[in-house]
């Protein structure tokens, strides 16, 4: 889908390759990761999908702070509360994963 | 843009303490370099802060710290999409190889990436492949190091005027002796350890610098309002969709994003922890080292448009020149001092750990790969030595390379980072994590990658066809066409597998119980 979008270049495209590449990492996540990390990758995927969705849909629009939306926009749903989220996931599940190991929740 | 050495006494002399201080870890690591353990992976026994900047140091380069603001100030805040994915990188790193490298690691010899793919597949060609992979990428990613070391001794020293046309060879060429000399002589002890106080200095200069650019530019509000009322730049600079195609932004997410599963110089950092155990606090000290280094590029990105708009700077003819014009013309000197320090940091770990890697590759890797009596064959030479020439071998691709590049730093380090990532990060990705994936389609995948970023790079350059063009949309980066088509080919040669019935891999029974771990 990834590759069909970049190929093909119109503007439905640029959307379906923005949610898709957004979203990849957390299906990377989930792939490798036992529950909880699943658990985590779809938090990830809404965070990012719904940034990229966002960013797009707002692009060109109102500013907030100085700035245009779609750059808060970027800042929260790729850096911050990803930052957040993932770290505090990371070390939680890691626990989980040393009494479970067949689990591989978590590192 | 170039300032008389003279003129910036604390200047020249904090880029001149921390060029003797990394040489003299050099000095102190020669004595703890006994084996091509020792050499290429540090002797396994680093702690996960150490760890963590390390991997931070390697990362973050030349690349983010002149790099990003000089394109930042070509194409707007849309270019911050490729440093804004440390987010969840970290995490990601972690769950993904974190846990396996390092356990594969802990059972087997294991010192590079190609040694992690000869373990996982047992398949000569994927190792030699991945191999030419981490060459290829670590001459092209060395040369941008070296380029951004040229363009920052060029500013510090001023040598620009003094020598005219031959300044950025001359920079170039000092600045690699003296990455040389540490990395010949202490290997991964020295790479590390410098890595770490590389790390602390970028840390701390990147905040200073972040509220010295606030200051400078006359705070966020004056900032984002001059920018925006400037026909130079105009409000679309700060919309990151607003100069540069949803294609090309995303593409940055996605190159950068998921192709940081594919970089050598900071998986490779992943072996060198002492206890895997200590992975739980990796995404913490990393992410957040990333993220505090993030400033730097956010906060020159800004201020110095802002600065020009303002007609307190003249506009940039290199665009590459943003952090030094803004550090040695903006901040007081002694602030100046460290973070001409911390530039310099930037650019020679990264510099120091892809010259391991290269050296690893072809001194160890490569003659591996190419033994026909596989692990039994013993080996004939001394590694120990032979990863000390590949070392200057290595360096000297990547100075060619560096001085024939005719563009920003940026874009070079783009080109190698997408090397790696599409030669790379489906083999280890998915390979690591799925026991279907079998060799061919690692190496099938590993070739695509290698072969269609260099490819498309190749033809987005040359003139000397002017009617053959990228086969695809306007927008999209060579890289992420490679990445996706290098994911693409590995999954669809597994699903063939499955869907033929034909034998799952044999894995070895250390190796299965690692992916299970």
């Amino acid at each position: 889908m990834i590759l069909a979008a970049l190929l093909l270049g119109v503007e439905r495209a640029a959307w379906a390759f923005a949610l898709a590449a957004a979203v990849f990492p957390a299906v990377l996540i989930a792939l490798a990761g036992g529950r909880r990390a699943r658990s985590v990758a779809v938090v990830l995927a809404v965070l990012l999908g719904g940034g990229a969705a966002l960013m797009l849909g707002l692009a060109g629009g109102g500013q907030v702070g100085g700035l245009p939306a779609s750059a808060w926009v970027m800042f929260g749903a790729f850096w911050g509360w990803p930052l957040i989220v993932t770290v505090w996931a990371y070390a939680a599940s890691f626990r989980a994963d040393q009494e479970a190991p067949r689990e591989g929740g978590g590192g | 843009m170039s300032v008389p050495a003279l003129d910036r006494p604390w200047v020249v002399a904090a880029a001149l303490g921390y060029l003797a201080v990394v040489l003299a870890v050099g000095a102190w690591s020669w004595r703890r370099t006994r084996s091509a353990r020792d050499f290429y992976i540090a002797g396994q026994g680093l702690g996960v802060v150490v760890t963590g900047l390390a991997t931070m140091s390697a990362a973050f380069s030349g690349f983010v710290f002149l790099g990003g603001p000089g394109l930042t100030y070509r194409i707007g805040l849309g270019s911050l999409m490729i440093v804004a994915p440390v987010g969840f990188t970290a995490a990601m790193l972690c769950w993904v190889l974190g846990k396996r490298l390092r356990l594969l690691a802990g059972v087997r010899e294991i010192y590079t990436v190609p040694d992690a793919v000869r373990a996982r597949y047992g398949s000569r060609l994927a190792t030699g492949l991945a191999a030419v992979a981490v060459v290829v990428g670590a001459v092209g990613y060395l040369g941008a190091q070296l380029l951004a070391l040229g363009r920052a001794f060029e500013a510090v020293f001023g040598t620009r005027e003094a020598l005219g046309e031959w300044s950025l060879a001359a920079a170039t060429a000092v600045g690699l002796a003296i990455v040389l000399a540490y990395s010949i002589a202490g290997g991964m002890v020295a790479g590390a350890w410098t890595d770490l106080i590389q790390g602390v200095l970028m840390v701390v200069a990147a905040a200073a610098v972040f509220i010295g650019a606030l200051a400078a530019g006359g705070g966020w509000g004056r900032i984002t309002e001059s920018i925006a009322a400037s026909e130079r730049f105009g409000p679309a600079f700060l919309d990151p969709l607003g100069t540069v195609p949803a294609l090309t932004v995303f593409g940055f997410v996605f190159v950068f994003g998921v192709g940081v599963l594919g970089q050598p110089h900071m998986l490779h950092k992943l072996y060198m922890l002492r206890d895997p155990r200590q992975l739980r606090w990796l995404p913490l000290v990393l992410g957040g080292s990333q993220s505090v280094c993030l400033l730097l590029w956010l906060g020159v990105g800004l201020a110095v448009p802002a600065l020009v708009a303002q007609g307190r700077m003249a506009p940039l003819a290199n665009p590459d020149d943003a952090t030094p014009a803004f550090v040695l013309g903006f901040l007081p000197e002694a602030l100046a001092g460290l973070v001409i320090a911390a530039l310099l940091a930037a650019i020679m770990s990264t510099a120091d750990s892809l010259l391991n890697l290269g050296a690893a590759a072809l001194a160890r890797d490569l003659p591996r790969a190419l033994r026909r009596g596989g692990e039994e064959e013993p080996v004939r030479y001394d590694e120990l030595a032979a990863g000390r020439w590949a070392t200057l071998v290595v360096a000297l691709a990547a100075a060619v390379c560096a001085l024939l590049y005719d563009d920003l730093i940026a874009l070079l380090g783009t080109f190698a980072f997408g090397t790696f990532a599409a030669a790379l990060t489906p083999a280890l990705a998915v390979g690591l994590n799925w026991k279907r994936v079998p060799a061919v389609a690692a190496s099938a995948s590993i070739a695509t990658g290698l072969v269609l970023n260099l490819g498309l790079e190749l033809l987005a350059r040359q003139g000397a066809l002017p009617g053959l063009r990228l086969p695809f949309a306007a927008g999209a980066l060579p890289s992420a066409v490679a990445l996706a088509g290098s994911f693409t080919v590995l999954f669809a040669v597994t699903g063939w597998h499955i869907v033929r019935r034909l034998p799952a891999p044999r894995l070895d029974p250390d190796v299965a119980a690692v992916m299970e771990a």
